[in-house]
């Protein structure tokens, strides 16, 4: 059965129980001896039973929801991750790294989200898609407030700006990140390198100390949806920069409107 | 109402051109797609009486008129203020031909964008304003065959 089928059921299935739930409600308001004869032990049936009838078209109607949501839209997710290969490609061709070196992610602003950090509705930018089928359980948000200057990460200050950045930026003489992953490279105290990361990629030091990431270079898209920011693009590598960041803007214009049409899709 | 088909606008912009004492802040290497128009049409809407030329950009958005004099009125996006379009009033007749619009079609129009660059206070706004005047003038051959045709 493919997908397209099952939505069509589903969506059969919400609109024939939306039509019950408007019948129910006529049911318990009309009186038995106001109707025609023929349709009395109809409705006096309906309306001793509708106790129970009630809530279980309202379960159904839920659950076709939830299952139409669960497993038709799950297309939108695909397309959007195959778009998301393309930029990959285009911005580290030929390359023989794991895949989880180079990715692409989409982030969506999202005002609340359930966490344990303060505050919950500051404001976040959640990751929804992730390029590749490694590193797709890592789920580290970053923080969008309101006060933008607070705004985490390359994600975090792509939003706040809604230009797209690449770090380093050469243009603007900017240092290669150093690498935190290689315990020959690293010093004995971190603190130093930890730090110059930190500055450069707008995060606190605690949180490169914590995660300690292996991404050396980013490059961050905003993604506008019926011209509102809807969320970022963040291509990140452990090359010490993206060499081919105008390839990665050539081919994240050419399939722009696609991609955003799928996102209207995931909304 | 026949709407042409769109025209692909392939803009080499150098943004550090549009900005470059780098007064907005950090505004990259790139220009936010979002700000770049992709496609540009010319059609006559015959029902409004008027030539429309409308911009296309990655994302569709709901959009506002507001009249610049009496000969043009812009199309800017609901939310972000880009310009979606222009409205050329057909009671002050373009003097389109089959080939070109004519020299002062295109300096009204860019008179209309430049007004709404000087208005503009961001730099995103001036950036995108910048960006369709370039566009409508790139293919202004083009748009010039598409307006007479559905003229």
């Amino acid at each position: 059965m493919n997908r397209r089928f099952l939505h069509n059921v589903f969506n059969v299935v919400v609109g024939v129980g939306a039509l019950f739930n408007v019948l129910f409600a006529i049911c318990l308001k009309t009186e038995v001896d106001s109707v025609w004869p023929v349709i009395r032990p109809l409705l006096t049936s309906i309306q001793q039973r509708i106790w129970w009838l009630w809530p279980i078209v309202t379960l159904v109607m839920f659950s076709a929801r939830m299952a139409d949501k669960r497993f038709c839209d799950k297309w939108g997710f695909e397309a959007v991750k195959e778009m998301l290969e393309i930029l990959r490609e285009k911005a580290f061709p030929e390359n023989s790294d794991p895949q989880h070196h180079h990715r692409v992610t989409l982030f969506r602003y999202r005002k609340w989200r359930i966490c344990l950090r303060k505050w919950p509705w500051s404001g976040w930018l959640v990751p929804v898609v992730r390029s590749g089928h490694t590193t797709q359980h890592r789920k580290t948000c970053f923080l969008a407030p309101d006060d933008a200057d607070k705004a985490e990460g390359i994600v975090g200050r792509t939003w706040s700006t809604c230009g797209v950045i690449v770090v380093p930026d050469f243009a603007k003489n900017q240092a290669v990140l150093p690498n935190l992953l290689f315990e020959e490279e690293r010093p004995h105290d971190i603190h130093p390198i930890a730090d110059v990361y930190s500055k450069a990629t707008y995060v606190s030091i605690d949180w490169v100390l914590k995660n300690l990431p292996g991404a050396r270079s980013f490059m961050g898209i905003p993604v506008t949806v019926k011209g509102v920011p809807w969320g970022v693009i963040v291509v990140d590598s452990r090359n010490p920069h993206i060499e081919n960041s105008s390839r990665v803007y050539e081919a994240y214009n050419l399939i722009s409107r696609p991609l955003i049409k799928c996102i209207e899709r995931l909304q | 109402m026949t709407k042409s088909s769109w025209i692909q606008i392939d803009l080499s912009v150098n943004p550090s051109g549009i900005d470059p004492e780098g007064k907005c802040g950090p505004v990259g290497l790139f220009i936010a797609p979002h700000q770049m128009p992709k496609a540009v049409r010319g059609f006559l809407d015959a029902g409004r009486g008027v030539y429309v030329i409308e911009l296309r950009y990655p994302d569709d958005e709901e959009f506002k008129r507001e009249r610049q004099d009496d000969f043009v009125c812009v199309r800017l996006g609901k939310h972000s203020r880009r310009l979606l379009g222009l409205e050329l009033s057909t009671s002050n007749p373009l003097s389109i031909n089959s080939v070109q619009l004519r020299t002062p079609d295109v300096e009204r129009i860019e008179e209309a964008v430049d007004l709404l660059i000087q208005q503009e206070s961001s730099c995103k706004g001036r950036e995108n304003y910048s960006l369709a005047k370039k566009a409508i003038e790139s293919k202004r051959t083009l748009l010039a065959t598409e307006l007479f045709a559905t003229a």
